[in-house]
């Protein structure tokens, strides 16, 4: 035996070096029954991704759908030449298209509540010259008796070419920055993961009746306007495979619209102006405001407007008929139509692009319950809550799809950025004369923690 | 053999159970004794080659074909070996103060300890000072680089290497004095 000392280390390190030792039988076996059961579930796991990207082109396109059948009809309605574009008669006979004056024959009760003075009266109407009676609100009489033709188009902006081509090239450097990203497989099977978002969202409708239904709709569509709201969520996720996963939570979904162009009285000497030269002979005839979304309820007795006159007013009021001259003492104001949603979605995502920085898109639906229902006053500088739309469901169902980046930042700290499209698949205004239904071009960012 | 251990990573990538059965045949001894460094026993060594080739066949498509597979696949055994340790036995914090002219000398019995004996007193260390020797010693990682892999800081990773190094040191002269007394005897 040697009586030289060596280093511990080296010992060990010479001494183990190219160990080999064959492991025990049972080992493979082990592995074998493990990848027998992984085959299995991969099929499963490839039904589910098929039926993922179903849901989501399905919910893309009825999205998609939902928009340009809108606009169609909407640009068909304003085409210069109707016998080239629109399906529609040249001309329309007037007497089926009062459609302000119908919603507001529906709503006469509550024009009886009305009082008559110290009211603030409102047109819902974009502003104009002075137009007959016998037209219906934002057409022009037609020199044949008993016919209106379509007002002026309004001109059209188109994307300008080159900017498109710009961001697509944009876009597609991207997608290629992060198809090289060398950081790959970072999500993992079986995780949890909870997260927070905020939100910037424009909201909007789409609405939807019969054939008759189609004048009043472009008129609603041009008053009407969609709304910018701020809102958050907190959700949780749970990785089904390394791509797959399933998310749910709870959103705070701020829809709503806004109605534009009213004009906002405070003389009363405007209520002898329209009852004077109202040939009808309807002295005074307001009505609650009527929009494609419902009616509009006054929350209280009293409202106070805080406006030169400090008036009060017990009601609140639209006229039922287009004002014949405007007055010169009249505000623009706006309504803004708030509603809000808590949401518990069930969402599928799948990373398109498994990367550090990735690309995940999802689809899924989502039960929302009504929470707030305000109406909001918008008249010079003030803001004043004045009610709320009636009738309205207090559930709903939404469809929702999206597609956005996720980047791995650490070992479990997610940062997202997802714009969102969740829209409404039933109406929420099931009495309404339209088929109201809220939909919303959302922007998610937020950061989540892998556990 | 290096053509032939490429047809059967691409036939692993492919998802062919007999390529992966192959590549099993190929790399499981070496892995096992790897493993066998940083179990306690053989059982809890075939838990961490069946765990780490599973990891192996299931992230394989992200192999990129650089460097060594053989040490792409030492790597996952060894991660995977320590995440299952981490979830038995949590790292404990030590912080000892090493003397820098500490004595880690032995006599060189490397003639009469065979590579058995040798993993035997290394499976005897407490899974900690275990996991810190085979990583400094065996792999060649620094302390800051064990610390990042362990979750331990570098400090007490120095503790859990002095404390190794004694413990083995100890284990050794006993071995050496007790075979000495039996050579003694014998003749």
């Amino acid at each position: 035996m040697s009586d030289n000392k060596r280093h511990i280390d080296d010992l060990f390190r010479r001494g183990l070096a190219g160990h080999e030792t064959p492991p025990p039988h049972d080992i493979w076996e082990g592995i074998n029954s493990h990848l027998s059961r992984n085959q299995r579930s991969l099929y499963a796991r490839r039904i589910l991704r098929v039926a993922a990207v179903i849901l989501l082109l399905l919910g893309f396109g009825g999205g998609l759908l939902q928009i340009f059948r809108q606009d169609s009809i909407t640009k068909n309605y304003l085409s210069p030449d109707p016998m080239v574009k629109s399906p529609e008669p040249e001309s329309v006979p007037v007497p089926a298209l009062p459609p302000l004056t119908e919603i507001a024959q529906e709503s006469h009760d509550d024009a009886t509540r009305s009082a008559s003075t110290g009211r603030l009266l409102i047109s819902a109407l974009p502003e104009q010259g002075p137009i007959s009676q016998d037209a219906a609100p934002g057409t022009e009489k037609d020199p044949v008796p008993g016919r209106i033709k379509a007002p002026e188009p309004k001109p059209l902006q188109l994307p300008d070419h080159k900017a498109v081509l710009h961001r697509a090239r944009q876009r597609e450097n991207y997608i290629a920055a992060l198809t090289y990203d060398d950081q790959a497989n970072i999500t993992e099977k079986g995780k949890w993961t909870a997260g927070i978002m905020f939100t910037s969202s424009y909201s909007y409708r789409s609405l939807s009746a019969g054939e008759e239904g189609n004048l009043s709709r472009i008129h609603y569509n041009l008053i009407e306007r969609g709304l910018l709201n701020l809102s958050g969520s907190f959700s949780f996720s749970y990785s089904i495979s390394g791509r797959l996963s399933i998310q749910s939570g709870l959103d705070l979904l701020r829809m709503g619209q806004s109605i534009d162009g009213l004009q906002i009285f405070d003389n009363p000497s405007v209520v002898e102006l329209l009852r004077s030269d109202d040939k009808e002979g309807i002295p005074g005839n307001t009505q609650p405001v009527s929009n494609s979304m419902g009616v509009i309820r006054s929350s209280g007795q009293t409202v106070i407007v805080t406006d030169n006159y400090d008036r009060l007013f017990n009601d609140f009021a639209a006229v039922s008929s287009a004002p014949l001259r405007v007055p010169k003492n009249h505000k623009s104001g706006s309504i803004d139509q708030d509603l809000n949603y808590f949401q518990v979605p069930v969402v599928l995502r799948y990373r398109i692009i498994d990367r550090k920085t990735g690309l995940v898109a999802s689809g899924g639906f989502g039960l929302s319950y009504l929470a707030g229902n305000r109406v909001i006053l918008r008249y010079q500088e003030e803001t004043i809550e004045i009610g709320h739309t009636s009738r309205l469901r207090g559930f709903g169902m939404t469809g929702i799809m999206g597609i956005g980046i996720e980047h791995k930042f650490r070992n479990n700290i997610l940062f997202t950025f997802e714009p969102r499209m969740i829209h409404f698949i039933n109406p929420v205004n099931p009495d309404g004369y339209h088929m109201y239904r809220p939909y919303s071009l959302s922007v998610y960012g937020g950061v989540s923690y892998n556990f | 053999m290096t053509d032939n251990i490429d047809e059967i990573i691409k036939g692993c990538i492919a998802g062919d159970r007999r390529s992966q059965e192959e590549l099993y045949g190929v790399f499981s001894p070496r892995m096992y004794a790897i493993c066998l460094q940083y179990a306690s026993d053989s059982a809890e060594a075939g838990d961490f080659l069946q765990e780490g080739f599973i990891t192996v066949f299931a992230k394989i498509k992200s192999y990129r074909w650089e460097g060594s597979f053989e040490g792409w696949v030492r790597k996952i055994m060894i991660n995977t070996a320590l995440q299952i340790i981490r979830k038995k036995k949590p790292m404990f914090v030590i912080n000892d103060e090493i003397t820098d002219n500490a004595d880690y000398e032995v006599p060189d019995v490397q003639l009469e300890l065979e590579k058995e004996d040798l993993l035997s007193l290394v499976q005897s260390l407490p899974a900690n000072q275990r996991i810190v020797f085979n990583l400094f010693v065996i792999e060649g990682y620094n302390h800051h680089e064990i610390a990042d892999m362990t979750g331990i800081s570098e400090n007490t990773s120095k503790s859990h290497l002095h404390r190794a190094r004694i413990t083995l040191k100890e284990l050794v002269i006993r071995y050496y004095t007790r075979e000495n007394q039996i050579m003694r005897k014998n003749v």
